[in-house]
Protein backbone atom coordinates (compact mmCIF):
# COMPACT_ATOMS: atom_id res chain seq x y z
CA UNK A 1 0.00 0.00 0.00
CA UNK A 2 1.05 3.60 -0.60
CA UNK A 3 1.42 6.31 2.01
CA UNK A 4 1.42 9.93 0.85
CA UNK A 5 3.95 12.13 2.64
CA UNK A 6 2.73 15.65 3.28
CA UNK A 7 4.53 18.73 2.01
CA UNK A 8 6.41 19.23 5.27
CA UNK A 9 7.97 15.79 5.24
CA UNK A 10 8.48 15.48 1.51
CA UNK A 11 11.45 17.85 1.58
CA UNK A 12 13.49 15.85 4.02
CA UNK A 13 14.68 13.13 1.68
CA UNK A 14 13.01 10.59 3.91
CA UNK A 15 11.16 8.67 1.24
CA UNK A 16 14.13 6.55 0.11
CA UNK A 17 15.06 5.63 3.66
CA UNK A 18 11.50 4.81 4.65
CA UNK A 19 10.95 2.81 1.49
CA UNK A 20 14.09 0.79 2.18
CA UNK A 21 12.50 -0.22 5.47
CA UNK A 22 8.87 -0.34 4.37
CA UNK A 23 9.32 -2.39 1.22
CA UNK A 24 9.48 -5.67 3.11
CA UNK A 25 6.11 -4.83 4.68
CA UNK A 26 4.50 -3.86 1.40
CA UNK A 27 4.50 -0.17 2.33
CA UNK A 28 5.60 2.52 -0.13
CA UNK A 29 6.05 6.17 0.84
CA UNK A 30 5.24 8.68 -1.90
CA UNK A 31 6.41 12.29 -1.77
CA UNK A 32 3.87 15.07 -2.16
CA UNK A 33 3.38 15.88 -5.87
CA UNK A 34 4.94 19.23 -6.78
CA UNK A 35 1.95 20.18 -8.89
CA UNK A 36 -0.20 20.11 -5.75
CA UNK A 37 2.01 22.28 -3.55
CA UNK A 38 -0.17 24.62 -1.49
CA UNK A 39 -3.30 22.54 -2.15
CA UNK A 40 -6.38 23.04 0.01
CA UNK A 41 -7.23 20.55 2.72
CA UNK A 42 -10.39 19.55 0.88
CA UNK A 43 -8.30 18.43 -2.10
CA UNK A 44 -6.10 16.14 -0.02
CA UNK A 45 -8.29 13.01 -0.30
CA UNK A 46 -8.27 13.34 -4.10
CA UNK A 47 -4.51 13.81 -4.12
CA UNK A 48 -4.10 10.73 -1.95
CA UNK A 49 -6.28 8.74 -4.33
CA UNK A 50 -4.31 10.09 -7.29
CA UNK A 51 -1.12 8.50 -5.97
CA UNK A 52 -2.93 5.40 -4.77
CA UNK A 53 -2.36 6.21 -1.10
CA UNK A 54 -4.52 4.86 1.69
CA UNK A 55 -2.92 7.15 4.25
CA UNK A 56 -1.26 10.51 4.71
CA UNK A 57 1.98 10.74 6.69
CA UNK A 58 2.27 14.04 8.48
CA UNK A 59 4.10 15.60 11.38
CA UNK A 60 2.87 17.76 14.18
CA UNK A 61 5.07 20.13 16.09
CA UNK A 62 2.46 22.47 17.56
CA UNK A 63 -1.30 22.85 17.94
CA UNK A 64 -2.40 19.31 17.34
CA UNK A 65 -5.88 20.17 18.55
CA UNK A 66 -6.26 22.82 15.85
CA UNK A 67 -5.83 20.14 13.18
CA UNK A 68 -8.36 17.75 14.62
CA UNK A 69 -11.09 18.79 12.19
CA UNK A 70 -8.71 18.45 9.27
CA UNK A 71 -7.73 14.95 10.36
CA UNK A 72 -11.35 14.03 10.95
CA UNK A 73 -12.24 15.17 7.46
CA UNK A 74 -9.47 13.05 5.94
CA UNK A 75 -10.55 9.98 7.89
CA UNK A 76 -14.18 10.57 6.95
CA UNK A 77 -13.06 10.74 3.31
CA UNK A 78 -11.41 7.34 3.63
CA UNK A 79 -7.81 8.47 4.12
CA UNK A 80 -5.99 7.31 7.24
CA UNK A 81 -3.66 9.78 8.92
CA UNK A 82 -0.29 8.78 10.31
CA UNK A 83 0.83 11.66 12.47
CA UNK A 84 4.31 11.85 13.92
CA UNK A 85 4.02 13.89 17.07
CA UNK A 86 7.07 15.83 18.16
CA UNK A 87 7.18 16.84 21.77
CA UNK A 88 8.98 19.91 23.04
CA UNK A 89 11.43 17.68 24.87
CA UNK A 90 12.38 15.90 21.64
CA UNK A 91 15.58 16.86 19.90
CA UNK A 92 14.90 18.82 16.72
CA UNK A 93 16.80 16.59 14.36
CA UNK A 94 16.00 14.96 11.02
CA UNK A 95 17.94 11.90 12.09
CA UNK A 96 15.67 11.66 15.10
CA UNK A 97 12.55 11.86 12.90
CA UNK A 98 13.99 9.24 10.58
CA UNK A 99 14.84 6.96 13.47
CA UNK A 100 11.35 7.11 14.93
CA UNK A 101 9.65 6.46 11.61
CA UNK A 102 11.94 3.62 10.57
CA UNK A 103 11.60 2.08 14.01
CA UNK A 104 7.81 2.06 13.73
CA UNK A 105 7.33 1.51 10.01
CA UNK A 106 6.56 -2.17 10.48
CA UNK A 107 3.85 -1.46 13.04
CA UNK A 108 2.41 1.35 10.91
CA UNK A 109 2.30 -0.93 7.87
CA UNK A 110 0.64 -3.67 9.87
CA UNK A 111 -2.07 -1.36 11.20
CA UNK A 112 -2.78 0.07 7.76
CA UNK A 113 -2.90 -3.43 6.35
CA UNK A 114 -5.40 -4.76 8.85
CA UNK A 115 -7.80 -1.89 9.49
CA UNK A 116 -11.27 -2.08 8.02
CA UNK A 117 -11.93 1.61 8.14
CA UNK A 118 -9.74 4.70 8.14
CA UNK A 119 -8.02 5.71 11.36
CA UNK A 120 -5.65 8.23 12.81
CA UNK A 121 -2.38 6.65 13.89
CA UNK A 122 -0.43 8.59 16.46
CA UNK A 123 3.31 7.98 16.32
CA UNK A 124 5.57 9.09 19.14
CA UNK A 125 9.07 8.09 20.14
CA UNK A 126 7.89 5.03 22.01
CA UNK A 127 4.42 4.27 20.79
CA UNK A 128 2.19 3.77 17.77
CA UNK A 129 -1.47 4.09 18.60
CA UNK A 130 -4.44 3.87 16.23
CA UNK A 131 -7.77 5.54 16.90
CA UNK A 132 -11.00 5.16 14.98
CA UNK A 133 -12.95 8.14 13.76
CA UNK A 134 -15.67 7.26 16.25
CA UNK A 135 -13.10 7.26 19.04
CA UNK A 136 -11.97 10.71 17.97
CA UNK A 137 -15.56 11.92 17.85
CA UNK A 138 -16.34 10.46 21.25
CA UNK A 139 -13.26 11.42 23.19
CA UNK A 140 -11.30 13.85 21.12
CA UNK A 141 -7.73 13.08 20.20
CA UNK A 142 -5.28 14.53 22.61
CA UNK B 1 -29.08 85.13 28.17
CA UNK B 2 -31.87 87.05 29.81
CA UNK B 3 -33.01 87.45 33.39
CA UNK B 4 -36.35 85.93 32.43
CA UNK B 5 -34.63 82.80 31.13
CA UNK B 6 -32.66 82.39 34.37
CA UNK B 7 -35.88 82.95 36.32
CA UNK B 8 -37.58 80.28 34.17
CA UNK B 9 -34.78 77.79 34.85
CA UNK B 10 -35.00 78.59 38.57
CA UNK B 11 -38.76 78.11 38.48
CA UNK B 12 -38.24 74.82 36.68
CA UNK B 13 -35.86 73.79 39.49
CA UNK B 14 -33.17 73.31 36.89
CA UNK B 15 -30.63 75.25 38.93
CA UNK B 16 -31.76 74.24 42.37
CA UNK B 17 -32.56 76.75 45.08
CA UNK B 18 -30.79 80.13 44.67
CA UNK B 19 -28.91 81.65 47.58
CA UNK B 20 -31.56 84.33 47.59
CA UNK B 21 -34.67 84.79 45.48
CA UNK B 22 -34.86 88.19 43.81
CA UNK B 23 -37.75 90.59 43.66
CA UNK B 24 -38.56 93.76 41.83
CA UNK B 25 -35.31 95.74 41.55
CA UNK B 26 -33.44 93.08 43.40
CA UNK B 27 -31.68 90.34 41.37
CA UNK B 28 -31.59 86.64 42.21
CA UNK B 29 -28.42 85.72 44.03
CA UNK B 30 -26.80 82.59 42.59
CA UNK B 31 -23.86 80.56 43.79
CA UNK B 32 -20.73 80.21 41.66
CA UNK B 33 -21.79 76.62 40.85
CA UNK B 34 -25.20 77.85 39.68
CA UNK B 35 -23.59 80.50 37.49
CA UNK B 36 -21.55 77.74 35.88
CA UNK B 37 -24.73 75.77 35.38
CA UNK B 38 -26.31 78.76 33.68
CA UNK B 39 -23.30 79.06 31.38
CA UNK B 40 -23.46 75.36 30.67
CA UNK B 41 -27.17 75.41 29.84
CA UNK B 42 -26.64 78.38 27.60
CA UNK B 43 -23.76 76.69 25.80
CA UNK B 44 -25.66 73.43 25.36
CA UNK B 45 -28.71 75.23 24.01
CA UNK B 46 -27.18 77.99 21.90
CA UNK B 47 -23.93 76.51 20.65
CA UNK B 48 -24.65 72.79 20.58
CA UNK B 49 -28.35 73.29 19.87
CA UNK B 50 -29.71 70.74 22.32
CA UNK B 51 -33.36 71.19 23.35
CA UNK B 52 -34.03 72.02 26.98
CA UNK B 53 -35.64 68.64 27.58
CA UNK B 54 -32.30 67.02 26.72
CA UNK B 55 -30.33 69.56 28.73
CA UNK B 56 -32.36 69.17 31.90
CA UNK B 57 -31.34 65.61 32.82
CA UNK B 58 -27.73 66.44 32.05
CA UNK B 59 -27.67 69.32 34.50
CA UNK B 60 -29.48 67.20 37.05
CA UNK B 61 -27.07 64.32 36.58
CA UNK B 62 -24.01 66.54 36.78
CA UNK B 63 -25.36 68.25 39.86
CA UNK B 64 -26.03 64.94 41.53
CA UNK B 65 -24.23 61.64 41.86
CA UNK B 66 -22.70 61.43 38.41
CA UNK B 67 -20.33 64.33 38.68
CA UNK B 68 -18.25 63.22 41.69
CA UNK B 69 -18.30 59.65 40.38
CA UNK B 70 -16.75 60.58 37.04
CA UNK B 71 -14.48 63.50 37.63
CA UNK B 72 -11.84 64.75 39.98
CA UNK B 73 -12.01 68.16 38.34
CA UNK B 74 -14.21 71.14 39.00
CA UNK B 75 -17.22 71.85 36.86
CA UNK B 76 -15.60 74.86 35.22
CA UNK B 77 -12.84 72.59 33.90
CA UNK B 78 -15.29 70.41 31.97
CA UNK B 79 -15.94 70.65 28.26
CA UNK B 80 -19.23 69.73 26.61
CA UNK B 81 -19.78 68.30 23.18
CA UNK B 82 -22.19 66.38 20.98
CA UNK B 83 -21.33 62.68 20.88
CA UNK B 84 -21.43 60.63 17.65
CA UNK B 85 -24.81 59.27 18.80
CA UNK B 86 -26.24 62.78 19.22
CA UNK B 87 -26.14 62.83 23.00
CA UNK B 88 -24.49 65.34 25.31
CA UNK B 89 -20.93 64.44 26.09
CA UNK B 90 -18.77 65.86 28.84
CA UNK B 91 -15.01 65.70 28.93
CA UNK B 92 -12.46 66.40 31.60
CA UNK B 93 -9.76 66.71 28.96
CA UNK B 94 -8.74 63.07 29.22
CA UNK B 95 -11.96 61.12 28.86
CA UNK B 96 -15.33 61.92 27.36
CA UNK B 97 -18.50 60.50 28.88
CA UNK B 98 -22.03 60.43 27.60
CA UNK B 99 -23.85 62.16 30.43
CA UNK B 100 -27.11 60.28 29.90
CA UNK B 101 -25.55 56.84 30.42
CA UNK B 102 -22.26 57.65 32.11
CA UNK B 103 -20.53 55.53 29.46
CA UNK B 104 -17.24 56.48 27.96
CA UNK B 105 -17.37 57.92 24.45
CA UNK B 106 -14.85 56.53 22.01
CA UNK B 107 -13.18 59.40 20.13
CA UNK B 108 -14.00 59.70 16.46
CA UNK B 109 -10.41 58.89 15.44
CA UNK B 110 -10.47 55.64 17.39
CA UNK B 111 -13.84 54.80 15.84
CA UNK B 112 -12.35 55.17 12.38
CA UNK B 113 -9.40 52.97 13.25
CA UNK B 114 -11.66 50.41 14.90
CA UNK B 115 -13.97 50.31 11.89
CA UNK B 116 -10.96 49.74 9.65
CA UNK B 117 -9.83 46.80 11.79
CA UNK B 118 -13.32 45.32 11.73
CA UNK B 119 -13.54 45.76 7.96
CA UNK B 120 -10.20 44.00 7.44
CA UNK B 121 -11.22 41.18 9.78
CA UNK B 122 -14.48 40.75 7.88
CA UNK B 123 -12.65 40.60 4.55
CA UNK B 124 -10.16 38.08 5.98
CA UNK B 125 -13.07 35.99 7.18
CA UNK B 126 -14.74 36.03 3.77
CA UNK B 127 -11.47 35.12 2.05
CA UNK B 128 -10.72 32.48 4.67
CA UNK B 129 -7.21 33.87 4.67
CA UNK B 130 -5.35 36.01 7.19
CA UNK B 131 -2.17 37.82 6.28
CA UNK B 132 0.31 37.83 9.13
CA UNK B 133 1.38 41.38 9.88
CA UNK B 134 5.10 41.89 9.50
CA UNK B 135 5.52 38.56 7.72
CA UNK B 136 4.43 39.04 4.10
CA UNK B 137 5.66 35.58 3.05
CA UNK B 138 3.43 33.82 5.57
CA UNK B 139 -0.29 33.25 5.72
CA UNK B 140 -2.96 31.49 7.72
CA UNK B 141 -5.59 30.04 5.39
CA UNK B 142 -8.60 28.36 6.90
CA UNK B 143 -8.54 25.70 4.18
CA UNK B 144 -4.82 24.87 4.31
CA UNK B 145 -3.56 22.66 7.14
CA UNK B 146 -6.58 23.77 9.15
CA UNK B 147 -5.40 27.37 9.29
CA UNK B 148 -1.94 26.67 10.67
CA UNK B 149 0.50 29.42 9.68
CA UNK B 150 2.21 28.32 6.47
CA UNK B 151 4.58 29.71 3.89
CA UNK B 152 2.46 31.31 1.18
CA UNK B 153 1.67 29.05 -1.77
CA UNK B 154 2.65 25.91 0.11
CA UNK B 155 1.43 23.55 2.81
CA UNK B 156 4.74 23.90 4.64
CA UNK B 157 4.06 24.94 8.22
CA UNK B 158 6.05 27.67 9.92
CA UNK B 159 6.27 25.60 13.10
CA UNK B 160 7.97 22.75 11.25
CA UNK B 161 10.35 24.98 9.34
CA UNK B 162 11.32 26.74 12.57
CA UNK B 163 11.84 23.34 14.14
CA UNK B 164 14.30 22.48 11.35
CA UNK B 165 16.01 25.88 11.20
CA UNK B 166 16.92 25.70 14.85
CA UNK B 167 19.02 22.63 14.11
CA UNK B 168 20.06 22.91 10.48
CA UNK B 169 20.18 26.59 9.60
CA UNK B 170 18.52 28.30 6.67
CA UNK B 171 20.89 27.24 3.88
CA UNK B 172 20.34 23.55 4.55
CA UNK B 173 16.57 24.06 4.57
CA UNK B 174 16.80 25.75 1.18
CA UNK B 175 18.68 22.72 -0.18
CA UNK B 176 15.95 20.41 1.06
CA UNK B 177 13.05 22.63 0.00
CA UNK B 178 14.25 24.28 -3.22
CA UNK B 179 10.80 25.70 -3.92
CA UNK B 180 11.00 27.88 -0.79
CA UNK B 181 12.79 31.20 -0.88
CA UNK B 182 15.24 32.35 1.74
CA UNK B 183 13.14 35.23 3.01
CA UNK B 184 10.13 32.96 3.53
CA UNK B 185 12.18 30.50 5.57
CA UNK B 186 13.69 33.35 7.58
CA UNK B 187 10.24 34.79 8.30
CA UNK B 188 8.88 31.39 9.32
CA UNK B 189 11.67 30.97 11.85
CA UNK B 190 11.32 34.50 13.18
CA UNK B 191 7.56 34.19 13.43
CA UNK B 192 7.96 31.09 15.58
CA UNK B 193 10.52 32.83 17.75
CA UNK B 194 13.56 30.94 16.49
CA UNK B 195 16.55 33.28 16.21
CA UNK B 196 18.07 33.50 12.74
CA UNK B 197 21.72 34.40 12.18
CA UNK B 198 22.14 37.62 10.20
Amino acid sequence: MNVLMDENLSGLGLADILNAHGEQYGCTFVTFPERHEGADDEDMPAIAREVGAAALLTINVLDFGAKEQYFRALVAAGVSVVVLRIRSSDRPDIEYITTILTKHVRRIARILDTIEQSVVISVTKDKVRPASLQEILDRGFT
Amino acid sequence: MTVDMVKYWLDESLLGEPIRWGSRGRPHLLSFQQLLQVRTIQYLRDRLEFPLQQVRPVIEELSGVLFPRLFDKEWHELRFSRTPTGEIGVSDGATTYEVKTGQMVIPEAVFTEFNEIVREAREDWVRGEVDIEGYPKLVSKAGVVAGSPTIKGTRVETSFIAFLVSKLGIEKILEMYPHLDKEAVKQAAEFEGVPVAA
